[in-house]
């Protein structure tokens, strides 16, 4: 038996999915899928999965992470054919790999690339990219930062690798490198900047979309 | 389905969306461009509650399975999400393809519980249909409901187009079948529903008249238009031959009952006289323990579910449970899924079967005694015994269980403060027994007594019957406070404003449709749900209408009585019922079917063929 690491999608319906939904989610398809997979032993046995990072429900993302024990000497060449056809609409797997010396530790994991999308439903107003360039650039953007010790006020630029933004007919991209596990910094934050710092320019509605993940050193993770 | 922008900017602040978005493993998606008939498969109540009825389960994969015809599920928002799609201007979609569920030919509602009915306006409304049949103009979005409460569809009449009585798998295709020539040829929705109501098990309520008697009560329904006098539930004779489907929407979000399902029988032997399913189900047909593995084994295949439970009015009565059992139970161990077995009696067959399917669980042991005393429960045909009872306790208790829930009813048909006495004595009992057998005294018992309140429903033998008033009710709670007062058992009563409402509603003639209508624009919905149910509307809507709700709910009423659902067959005759309801003043018990046949009537609706399970 070894340690084995799926990477998967989690987009449109599926962003919706709860973290704890999306365990049962992956049971039901490994199960559907036969894969050979380590079951818990027990009253109750149940397929072991641990997911990597959980998105918060109604992002989408495309570098996401499941671990599972592979009980057959490698993993079946069909493997990632099997699970794609029998996944709920929006959870597709990209590859899976076994993780040799217990692979990368989840825990290394220190930065989250994402997309956000602020809408506007009657155009991009003239003016907005500019103001929100300006804004991102300044050397301090204090806000309160809620975390499960409560709130604290910190600086986000020390959370932030750099921002580049986009601008399409209805809606403008915010490409960000955000700090992410021990270091989490939610993407939500920067909209909230927006709407307190360009309350002019307040969006109609935002997405949040999870590219990648890396480490300390921004090395793509997998 | 594809997600709207608007869409996509409610879901992050309602509670649960994975609920709002379909796209399950299981669900079938068709080209809209290439069916002929849409079909709306809605349950008036939430997601977790609806994706938990088989009955759905089973049409939905019966519609889809046909060409040309696409099945979706439609559910009713919680109430957040209702809010916001009312601010938002969304309509009620159906999951699988987004759109307004007024594109949809057919609308079909299940009626499971009379206080799921506000919600089937409020879901119209929210999909921007007419409430009132009689508003729908066209022969799109035709509203049929089917399912136990359309055995009285009389609430409910001017709001429905048709009702399907009676199993629904077979009545189902052949509806939609006319609906297709209708749509193909371009009828009126008149000459639709004149055809359609000659379909065996189809109730057209706008071609009956009903006229009243200076006390309220029904004179006559008249049919008109050629309608048939009488409408006759339908039945599927062969199970082993009926569709079944070979999958299951699997919820991406967790749900009331989230495993995979099998249905062992239908029809129940034991003929309990309050039960409605116990009399509505009838006659007895069974599926064979080779159909049923097969069906499990593909159910389980395909959805992946770790949980595997056999559905029926009384799971203990299936004569091959102990052939079934093993050769489920090998089959499930060997792939880790766990089987579950509800409605099992007291019996110790049963409890070996309970304790080698349910390792682990040794909590949770439930016994539906529905009644206190001997006497009362020979009244209402309860064929458990205090004896049998203690005997199930002795035997669980030895293995090591340490968790009794007793249900019982309140304000049973002869019901006197004696019965209470028995009640508390049974419980008493039943504590004994723990200390007698337990191995482990330091564990200590657990014994949940829970009360709740009777309710008469058409189609049963004590559909005569009064319920009794919230003050009499009151009394008898606070009597039984009194006598329930043994360590180490619990009792628990439910409220009593709901019960009434159902009694209301479940023998309510179409005069309670202009309440039910009132209350709901007064904002009632969602009943069956503590949080959302407003008595005090309720009682309002009542009064504005000029109905007096104890009319229906508290009246005793004379045998002889017209009573608004006698138009409306579910299999077991009414003088069967009647004669039920005399052995009960008897307290005189009616051997169960499979001792023999007591003559119910239903067997009837079988051609060259005995009841069975
Ligand atoms: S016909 Fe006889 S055996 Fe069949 S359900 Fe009725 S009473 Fe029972």
């Amino acid at each position: 038996m070894f340690k084995a690491r799926m990477r998967f999608s989690k987009t449109d319906e599926a962003a919706y999915i709860s973290h704890l939904d999306l365990m049962h989610c992956m049971q039901r398809a490994i199960a559907r899928a036969h894969l050979p997979v380590w079951y818990t032993e027990g009253f109750n046995p149940h397929i072991y999965i641990s997911v990597a990072l959980p998105l918060s429900t109604g992002y989408s993302g495309e570098w996401e992470f499941v671990d599972f024990n592979c009980t057959a000497d490698e993993i079946p060449a069909d493997a990632v054919q099997r699970l794609n056809a029998v996944m709920p609409s929006g959870l597709s797997v990209q590859e899976i790999y076994p993780l040799d010396d217990g692979g990368r530790k989840v825990r290394d994991i220190a930065y989250s690339k994402f997309e956000i999308t602020w809408e506007f439903d009657g155009g991009v107003p003239e003016g907005f990219v500019d103001a929100a360039n300006e804004l991102f650039a300044r050397d301090e953007l204090k806000i309160l930062k809620r975390s499960k010790r409560g709130e604290k006020e910190v600086n986000i630029r020390d959370y932030m690798r750099g921002i580049t933004l986009e601008a399409d007919r209805d809606c403008v991209r915010a490409y960000t490198i955000l700090g992410a596990g021990n270091n989490n910094l939610s993407p939500e934050y920067l909209t909230k900047l927006i709407l307190r710092e360009l309350p002019q320019y307040a969006p109609d509605g935002a997405t949040y979309h999870h590219l990648m993940v890396y480490d300390a050193q921004l090395n793509e993770f997998r | 389905m594809k997600l709207s922008r608007k869409l996509k900017r409610i879901l992050p602040r309602v509670q649960k969306p994975a609920r709002y978005v379909g796209g399950e493993w299981g669900s079938v998606v068709k080209d809209r461009n290439e069916v002929d008939l849409r079909f709306g498969m809605c349950f008036p109540d939430t997601y977790e509650v609806g994706m938990s009825h088989l009955g759905s389960r089973i049409l939905y994969g019966l519609l889809n399975a046909q060409d040309g015809v696409w099945c979706e599920r439609v559910f009713a928002p919680w109430i957040d999400m209702e809010d916001e799609m009312r601010a938002a201007n969304i309509p009620l979609y159906g999951l699988e393809s987004g759109d307004s569920i007024s594109e949809l030919d057919i609308l079909g509602f299940t009626l499971q519980y009379e206080l799921s009915f506000t919600n089937i306006l409020n879901m119209l409304d929210l999909g921007g249909i007419p409430v009132y049949a009689s508003e729908r103009k066209g022969l799109k979005n035709l509203v049929v409901c089917g399912g136990p409460c359309a055995y009285n569809p009389e609430p409910l009449a001017p709001f429905v187009d048709a009702f399907q009585i009676g199993d629904g798998e077979e009545v189902m295709i052949e509806f939609i079948d006319l609906y297709r020539q209708a749509k193909q040829e371009g009828w009126s929705k008149d000459q639709f529903l004149r055809r359609v109501c000659h379909i065996d098990g189809v109730y057209v309520p706008s071609l009956y008249d009903v006229s009243y008697n200076d006390d309220g009560t029904v004179k006559a329904v008249t049919p008109k238009d050629g309608a048939p006098e009488f409408v006759q539930k339908r039945i599927v004779q062969d199970l082993d031959n009926m569709y079944y489907p070979e999958y299951f929407v699997v919820p991406s979000t967790d749900i009331v009952f989230d495993r995979a399902m099998v249905e062992l029988f239908r029809g129940c032997p034991r003929g309990c006289r309050f039960c409605q399913a116990g009399h509505t189900y009838r006659p007895l047909r069974k599926k064979s323990v080779e159909t049923l593995l097969r069906q499990a084994e593909a159910v389980l295949e395909h959805s992946g579910y770790e949980e595997i439970s056999l559905s029926s009015l009384s799971t203990s009565d299936y004569s091959q449970l102990p052939e079934l059992a093993d050769k489920l139970l090998d089959f499930c161990e060997s792939r880790r899924v766990s089987l579950s077995l509800p409605s099992l009696r007291a019996d110790s067959f049963s409890l070996e079967l309970m304790e080698r399917v349910q390792k682990v669980r040794k909590s949770g042991l439930t016994f539906a005694a529905e009644a206190g005393s001997q006497r009362l429960r020979d009244v209402i045909n309860k064929n458990l015994t205090a004896e049998d009872l203690l005997n199930a306790c002795t035997y669980a208790f030895k293995g090591g269980w340490n968790n009794v829930k007793l249900y019982f009813m309140m304000g049973l048909p002869t019901e006197t403060n004696e019965d209470f006495d028995e009640m508390a004595q049974l419980c008493r009992d039943i504590a004994y027994c723990w200390k007698c057998n337990t191995p482990n005294k330091a564990r200590g018992v657990r014994i949940t007594a829970s009360a709740s309140c009777f309710v008469p429903k058409p189609q049963t033998p004590f559909q005569w019957d009064a319920q009794v008033t919230k003050e009499e009710l009151d009394e008898k709670t606070a009597y039984l406070r009194t006598v329930m007062k043994t360590k180490n058992v619990t009792f628990r009563w439910h409220d009593s404003d709901t019960s009434y409402l159902e009694a209301v509603f479940a023998r309510g003639d179409r005069r309670t449709a202009d309440a039910l209508y009132t209350a709901w624009k007064s904002g009632c919905k969602m009943d069956g749900w503590d949080q959302c149910f407003d008595y005090n509307k309720w009682l309002d809507a009542f009064h504005m209408c000029g109905l007096d709700p104890a009319f229906y709910a508290n009246r005793q009423r004379p045998l002889d009585e017209v009573f608004p659902w006698d138009h409306i067959g579910c299999g077991t005759s009414k003088e069967h019922l009647k004669r039920e309801w005399e052995r009960s003043r008897r307290a005189e018990p009616t051997p169960s079917c499979l001792e023999t046949c007591a003559g119910c009537g239903a067997v009837s609706l079988m051609k060259g063929c005995a009841c069975h399970v």
